[in-house]
């Protein structure tokens, strides 16, 4: 089970009217239900503005389902760095991340720089990837409205491993489920968030074609634009091997 | 003037009253009086090298001002130095990041326990228990460890606005950045795995997890020394064991004008710890604030010494306890209003604003000893008669001299008004109102004084008029015969000391260094050579190389050629250029590449492969508060493009060796030649920084000082020449004044004392006391002259009365500003030293060259019966009403 929010593409299905209340780990459960995509192949523009400053990167990302929720994902660069990140989603503990240099060098990010900038955006590596919904323990909050549109928010506090942010705030669409916007908190401090903009339903799979991480304080942000996609398209497992990351 | 001197004698109580509520009105200005020596009050906002400045700063930070510690302890690597370390850092880091919300209720928690009128000291540190920092705010704040005393309501009171304060200063978040072991990060990559670490770990609430137990510190001692960029930043070794000694603290400011408050915040906070720690600190704002302290201290000091040397000789001339305490009022109350006046004026106390208090016991001094020599004089005329009538003749007369002498040097000093440097402006224009305020005061308050108190003659003058001749006598009977007797030779002799001097003038340097202010064995002198020895110094050059193209920062070659530039700049073989340790965007690549090599050692160098660096930059990981696209730690060292590097070189200070403006200009010089003959194609360079500025700033107090005086100087001929309506007149009046100046300038050259920030003040006092005797005597001389006597007979009548005056006047403040060399402060000492050769010089001038040249060239001051076209026009010698016999017009 897992809940998606960026860099992959979150599913959705059509919903009955809840019967009685829902608890918030009851609304995760029904995000995480939506259809998603065994495979996905898409090339990303990241436009990441600070102060007047816009900086253009261009990605091609392929992810991959596997069992017990272990997906994999492979960002690979194409501008301007030719940096590749590797991640392998681990059941119940952190992500596997190795980072791959132009001159083919490979390290592997240690679990305490998972709350560091991805390659200077306002994206942390802990927020490349996916998220299995039961590292989180969740609370729902009052009603509330996201990007225009009537939402559920649901707090999630992580659980398991390591805790980059203290709490999140989901705001979940009452319509279907989809996740529209995402508060991530450091400590007491609201730091940032995340928007879903022009939410497209490909091959049934509900798709954010413009995902925009803002700094709380308006300070920058980091845009995330799909240029191409496709869905469940036949991708090798050898692709997603550390190995072949040399 | 005759007019305003008759009101007085009517209304002599009316007047004192006022004098005291004008004294009233202006005291409270003092309190707001702030020194202050930025660069910024020197610099004309268009100097180009300034502007440049100040872009560098808005770019890459305010990098040359820092404070530099070492903390060094015998237990230095104990889990209790660590901690208490830490605690410094939580004191300082408060200062960094506001946090409002905490410390509204940290005042609201005090105030409602303030609210109780009186508070037990334990009582109200235990409400703080919860919360060290505050309490030890209040330890600092309240200065005392007693724990069991009683805090009134007033001292909480005084407690509460000590917290505002530094609340305030929180609140500016006047701190930008604290280096130091504990808060420094650093990026390995061993066993593959890649990790930005601090090398203090931290909890979850961002509190460091301190090393206490051995294996912990001795891995912290080892992460300390993983990183070669740390050794002589974060901490120095001892040279012979190679032994870690003394850790390094410092503390960046944001961009503050005035550091001044804050570097003295910082040190209040910093004090409690030298019981733990040996604390050795400079840099920039704490030298400054060492200055300032040592200024302050000795305005305080010294000036009630000057006072009561120049009371003891006003004692000696007068032997009344009139001729003491009017004179000694007088200056006061001139002191007491400008210095109320400048604060009421928003005018701040300046390196060159400091000559203003000593230039009011000049004038002050002069102004009423002249008045009151005249009282004595004409005593027996006055008591003869009706006193107030008597006062009158006697007063009208000299204080129409004293007038015309103060609005000469008004004028003159006036004329600094335009200056575009804010502070050669500001003193122009506070002189030249403090110079009338002395006049206003003296013309005031010694007639009304006069006409109240009791006519009885003091009896050792009455004693000494009957005995043998005087040494004042003597001395000006001396002088009278030298100007009528031996003119030839007098002239002879000043003009070989003249010629003298000049050849002197070429040899003097035009030189700030401001560690050379302090005493040999001074505490800021030791610790700023600790410090240049222990980190390679506590100020620099930014050097800034622009390589031509955006990112072009990022290329190997680029920053391989930097690599090799501060491989130079700290080459044995180049140690005369002082550069004590350099710093560079290099570092962090050298450290990634490092890093990324499993941290052998052998990495630690610039990759030869552009990629590498590109990617470097993309996997760093910092924080980018401001969002401008570059890490926090990059700032000071790349602009936003990555196309210019700004490289921080260090200069150094050594024993017996200290860097001065002179130095930081030829050092900067043999960089640039360096640069010139190395850099390759395509890429420019520009030295600046703070040491630079200094260079300019000096340069412009120095020079603006000297272009000030010889706008005096040509002010005071005009004056003079319209005043006397002869041209003659102008370059006669200018002689005691640029004989005396040249004299002074020679002596400074052939002494090798430098022309400095301090030294070219002296050039305001030899104008204020310059002006005032040659207008006494000249004025004086066609007082007489015009009563038909021969040139020897007036010069002999001038000389007695005017001379006498001058002399005393000079006596009073030669002795007066001697006190000044028992300073601790190297440029007071230079400043009384100086400024007393400057009233031997002035007084010289006026008593003796001035007659002389008059006798040889048998200059008439007799106004024409034509004079020139302009003087036609512009009579201002009828507004002072003087006559055409150059005596003044009595009502």
């Amino acid at each position: 089970m897992k809940l998606r929010y960026v860099l992959t593409i979150i599913l959705v299905v059509s919903l009955s009217t809840p019967l009685h209340a829902l608890t918030g780990r009851e609304i995760m459960e029904k995000n995480d239900a939506l259809p998603e995509a065994d495979t996905s192949l898409s090339t990303v523009l990241m436009l990441i503005h600070k102060g007047e400053r816009v900086t253009e990167k261009e990605f091609e990302s392929s992810s991959k389902k596997y069992p017990n929720s272990e997906d994999k994902l492979l960002i690979s660069f194409t501008r301007p760095t030719r940096i590749k990140l590797l991640t392998h989603a681990c059941k119940g503990r952190d992500d596997d991340q190795w980072l791959r240099l132009s001159s083919g060098k490979i390290k592997r990010i240690a679990s305490s720089d998972k709350g560091k900038p991805f390659v200077n955006s306002h994206l942390y590596y802990e927020d490349i990837g996916s998220r299995d919904i039961d590292d989180y323990s969740y609370t729902l909050l009052e009603d509330a409205k996201a990007v225009g549109n009537d939402c559920y928010a649901v707090q999630a506090v992580k659980e398991v491993g390591e805790k980059v942010y203290s709490k999140l705030i989901l705001y979940v669409r009452k319509s279907d489920y989809f996740i529209v916007r995402i508060d991530f908190y450091e400590g007491n401090e609201f730091h940032k968030f995340l928007e879903n903009h022009d939410i497209r339903k490909i091959d049934g799979i509900l798709t954010p074609y413009v995902s925009t991480m803002t700094l709380a304080d308006g300070k920058g942000r980091t845009e995330l634009k799909i240029l191409e996609l496709e869905y469940n398209k036949e991708l090798r497992d050898s692709l997603f091997n550390k190995e072949a990351l040399r | 003037m005759n007019r305003y001197i008759y009101f007085v004698l009517k209304n002599p109580l009316p007047i004192l009253i006022m004098l005291i509520i004008l004294t009233a009105v202006l005291i409270p200005g003092i309190f707001r009086l702030e020194f202050d020596n930025s660069v910024e009050s020197f610099m004309p906002r268009n100097d180009p090298d300034y502007i440049y400045y100040e872009e560098l700063k808005r770019i890459y930070g305010d990098n040359g001002r820092f404070a530099i510690m070492a903390l060094s302890s015998d237990n230095l690597w104990s889990g209790e130095a660590l901690s208490t370390l830490d605690q410094l850092l939580i004191d300082l880091e408060e200062y960094k990041d506001f946090n409002e919300e905490k410390e509204t209720a940290r005042l609201e928690r005090f105030d409602s326990i303030a609210s109780r009128g009186e508070v037990r000291y334990s009582d109200l540190m235990a409400a703080f228990a919860d919360d060290p920092p505050f309490q030890r705010l209040l330890t600092r704040k309240a200065q005392t460890r007693d724990n069991t005393g009683l805090i009134g309501a007033r001292r909480l009171e005084k407690l509460r606005a000590g917290i505002i304060r530094s609340m305030n200063f929180k609140g500016q978040e006047i701190v930008d950045k604290v280096i130091s072991p504990l808060t420094a990060e650093d990026i390995k990559g061993e066993n593959d795995v890649l990790e930005t670490y601090n090398l203090v770990e931290q909890d979850e609430n961002g509190r460091r997890i301190l090393p206490s137990t051995e294996p912990e510190i001795d891995l912290f001692k080892r992460r300390l020394q993983r990183n070669p960029t740390f050794d002589k930043g974060l901490y120095s070794r001892d040279s012979r064991t190679g032994e870690i000694t003394d850790f390094c603290v410092v503390i960046k400011f944001i961009n503050l004008d005035d550091q001044d408050p804050a570097i003295r915040e910082m040190t209040e906070v910093v004090d409690p710890y030298r019981d733990t720690f040996t604390i050795i600190s400079s840099g920039v704002p704490v030298v400054n604030m060492w200055i300032n302290i040592y200024m302050h201290a000795d305005m305080f000091r010294n000036i009630p010494l000057v006072l009561l040397g120049v009371i003891l000789i006003f004692y000696l001339n007068f032997r009344s306890v009139r001729g003491v305490v009017l004179p000694f009022v007088t200056l006061g109350l001139a002191e007491l209003w400008i210095l109320g006046l400048m604060g009421y004026m928003g005018f701040r106390i300046t390196p060159v604003g400091i000559s203003i208090p000593p230039l009011m016991i000049a004038v002050g001094s002069s102004y009423s000893i002249h008045l009151l020599n005249q009282y004595y004089a004409d005593f027996d005329a006055i008591m003869g008669r009706d006193k107030r009538e008597g006062l009158y003749q006697s007063m009208t007369h000299i204080s129409l001299t004293v007038l015309l002498a103060g609005l000469t040097t008004f004028i003159a000093f006036m004329t600094l008004a335009t200056s575009q440097v804010s502070a050669i402006r500001e003193w122009g224009i506070a002189s030249a109102i403090g110079v009338m305020f002395a006049v206003f005061i003296s013309c005031s308050l010694i007639p009304a004084s006069l006409v109240l108190l009791p006519g009885t003659r003091p009896s050792a003058l009455f004693r000494r008029n009957k005995a043998k001749k005087t040494v004042v006598d003597r001395i000006i009977a001396l002088m009278a015969q030298g100007a009528i007797i031996h003119y030839r030779k007098v002239l002879i002799v000043v003009g070989i000391l003249v010629a003298l001097s000049l050849a002197g003038v070429s040899r003097i340097n035009i030189e700030t260094a401001f560690l050379n202010y302090f005493k040999e064995h001074d505490t800021v002198k030791l610790q700023a050579e600790a410090i240049g020895d222990k980190f390679g110094g506590g100020w620099g050059y930014d050097i800034v190389i622009d390589s031509g193209k955006v990112d072009g920062v990022k290329e190997p070659a680029f920053l391989m050629m930097i690599e090799q530039f501060r491989e130079w700049l700290i080459a044995d073989d180049n140690r005369r250029l002082n550069i004590g340790r350099t710093e560079s965007f290099s570092d962090f690549i050298k450290t990634m590449h490092m890093a990324m090599n499993n941290d052998d050692i052998a990495f630690y160098r610039i990759p030869e492969n552009r990629w590498d660096i590109i990617d470097y930059l993309e996997i760093y990981s910092g924080d980018d508060e401001d969002s401008d696209g570059r890490f926090d730690e990059f700032e000071p060292f790349v602009d936003i493009d990555f196309r210019y590097c700004n490289l921080l070189a260090r200069l150094c200070e050594k024993e017996d060796y200290h860097v001065g403006t002179t130095e930081i200009s030829r050092i900067a010089t043999e960089i640039a030649g360096h640069l010139d003959r190395t850099l390759p194609e395509g890429f420019t360079y520009a030295i600046s920084g703070f040491p630079m500025m200094n260079v300019k700033l000096v340069r412009y107090i120095v020079t603006g000082q000297l272009q000030s005086l010889l706008l005096s100087l040509m002010v005071v001929g005009l004056i003079v020449i319209l005043l006397f309506r002869q041209i003659k007149a102008g370059p006669l009046a200018l002689i005691p004044m640029s004989v005396a100046v040249i004299i002074n300038f020679g002596l400074m050259g052939w002494l090798g004392i430098n022309l400095d920030m301090a030294t070219s003040v002296i050039a305001a006092i030899t104008i204020g006391i310059g002006v005032d005797d040659t207008i006494h005597f000249l004025n004086t001389f066609r007082h007489h002259r015009g009563r038909g006597m021969s040139i020897d007979e007036t010069i002999r009548r001038t000389l007695a009365v005017s001379g006498k005056a001058i002399l005393f006047t000079s006596f009073a403040l030669v002795f007066g500003f001697s006190v000044l060399t028992t300073s601790n402060f190297f440029p007071i000492v230079l400043f009384g030293i100086l400024t007393a050769t400057t009233m031997i010089n002035t007084t010289i001038g006026a008593l003796l060259v001035l007659p002389s040249v008059i006798k040889a060239t048998g200059i008439n001051l007799d106004p024409p019966e034509n004079g020139p076209r302009l003087g036609r026009y512009l009579r201002i010698d009828k507004s002072f009403g003087i006559d055409q016999n150059g005596t003044t017009q009595q009502d």
